[in-house]
């Protein structure tokens, strides 16, 4: 158990010296890039508050495929249901297969963003295939 | 770009040579003898140059150029001066480009081969451009302009097209499919959606034996001017090729250009009714299916390509933070993609 400040935390203080104390000194490309380096410690952040992401994804593909999630770490269990997800929609010639997948696949894509980028899927483009958004 | 051990040249002396180059090249190609002035790097790209400039003829008044140039002598997408006779194509089609003055590939003037167009006056900045267009009320306007621009670029017979602009090897669509496939299978991790995805795309692949056209391949916001009449002019057709036009209208209506103005298909700016609409009153044909087809694969192929510049970052190719952020932005390309193909 390491000292406080915790990873969080300390991610916390670094984008904190980013915005305030670099951030105000900076000009040019420099600024884009600065914001860019915002982006990536909030990415981080949400990453590394969500332990339980990797076992809950490993669940959910393990329940589609009809196997077990595989022994050793969540890391190496979720890589290899991952690639025998990919390699079996790759493969198709099951639409039964396909349409359980997708609802799946979704639920993934969205957990996701909550740590990529909360509130992209507000929007819905499956609206847009007949008469185009609004 | 400078080789290794070399040390980069420094904004000031890049200035210098380009002004001297620039004086040389005028004389030379129009006769004309000027004082170049007021360089601004428009784009500074690693591999292609955009850089304004006032030329003032001796008691004249001065005027705004761009010149676009390659560095270097280095491979081309598509060599400078075909490019400058593709707009020059597109120009007289009535498609708003800049007016091109004159191209050269002799290397002694700025390094590599260039062509000097007009300086078209505008925002090109795609967060700025929709806050410009929010004020001025120009949205649907400019979504009518892209829509009458394809229709005038794919009218041009595609036999015309500068001889090193890409031609489709199978079809537009096999092609597509194959080079995506290929994509695919360098992925550094498996992509489930993306799998999904090209498998989709194959049971859904529409006949071939449309016409083909020019097509432009990257109309979006950023590679637009938008003055207060709309559009002003489109840039940057150095990935113009012979493909289906199908594939020109989609990727400027898909979500990864709006910036944030998800509800206006046409890249933000407005919506698909007079975008359409235009493009069938000035000649052109209209497929929603297909249409719908190339959104799903200029969806997926900007996952990939996002994909691949962070692998690009990872490998030491091409390293930065920008690269390196892309691959966290997969993950929004996948979302579009489910939703685009929701059962």
């Amino acid at each position: 158990m390491q000292d406080r400040p915790t990873a969080v935390e300390l991610l916390d203080t670094l984008a904190s010296y980013l915005e305030e104390e670099v951030g105000p000194e900076l000009e040019g490309p420099l600024v884009y890039r600065t914001r860019v380096a915002l982006n990536l410690l909030s990415v981080v952040r949400r990453e590394l508050s969500d332990e339980a992401a990797l076992p809950r994804e490993a669940a959910r593909l393990a329940a589609l495929l009809h196997t077990a999630v595989p022994e050793g770490s969540p890391r190496l269990a979720l890589e290899a249901l991952n690639a025998q997800l990919a390699e079996r929609l790759r493969r198709g010639g099951d639409p039964a297969f396909d349409e359980a997948a997708w609802p799946v696949l979704m639920a993934g894509a969205r957990e996701k963003l909550a740590v990529l980028r909360p509130g992209y899927d507000d929007y819905d483009s499956a609206g847009e295939r007949l008469g185009g958004a609004s | 770009m400078s080789g290794p051990g070399n040390a980069p040249e420094s904004a000031q002396a890049r200035e210098v040579r380009l002004k001297a180059g620039l004086e040389a090249v005028f004389q030379a190609e129009l006769s004309r003898t000027v004082t170049v002035s007021d360089l601004v790097v428009t784009s500074a790209g690693a591999r292609r140059g955009n850089v304004l400039f006032t030329a003032t003829e001796s008691g004249g008044e001065g005027q705004r150029y761009c010149v676009t140039y390659l560095p270097t002598l280095d491979i081309e997408l598509l060599p400078i001066p075909q490019e400058a006779a593709l707009f020059r194509l597109a120009e007289a089609q009535g498609v708003p480009v800049p007016h091109v003055h004159f191209a050269t590939e002799d290397p002694q003037w700025v390094g590599g081969p260039l062509f000097v167009s007009d300086c078209v006056a505008g925002e090109t900045v795609p967060r700025r451009v929709l806050r410009k267009v929010a004020a001025e009320g120009t949205g649907e306007t400019i979504a009518a302009q892209l829509g009458s621009a394809f229709a005038a670029l794919h009218s041009i017979d595609p036999a015309l097209a500068p001889p090193a602009l890409a031609r489709p090897e199978q079809s537009p669509v096999e092609d597509a499919l194959a080079r995506t496939d290929q994509q695919l299978r360098e992925l550094l991790q498996p992509s489930p959606i993306f799998s999904y995805a090209q498998r989709w795309l194959e049971n859904h692949a529409p006949p071939a034996g449309e016409g083909l056209a020019i097509v432009h391949g990257d109309v979006r916001n950023g590679n637009v001017i938008i003055d207060e009449q709309g559009l002003a002019a489109v840039l940057d057709w150095e990935v113009a090729k012979v493909g289906d036009p199908l594939e020109d209208l989609a990727w400027t209506c898909l979500r990864c250009w709006r910036f944030g103005e998800d509800d206006k298909e046409v890249g933000g700016f407005g919506a698909r009714t007079p975008f359409v609409s235009a493009y069938e009153a000035g000649g052109g044909a209209f497929d929603l299916e297909r249409f719908h087809w190339w959104k799903v694969l200029g969806t997926y192929r900007w996952g990939l390509g996002l994909a691949g510049q962070a692998a690009a970052h990872l490998d030491g190719r091409f390293s930065n933070i920008v690269m390196a952020m892309s691959g966290r932005r997969v993950g929004e390309l996948e979302y579009d993609l489910l939703s685009l193909l929701k059962p």
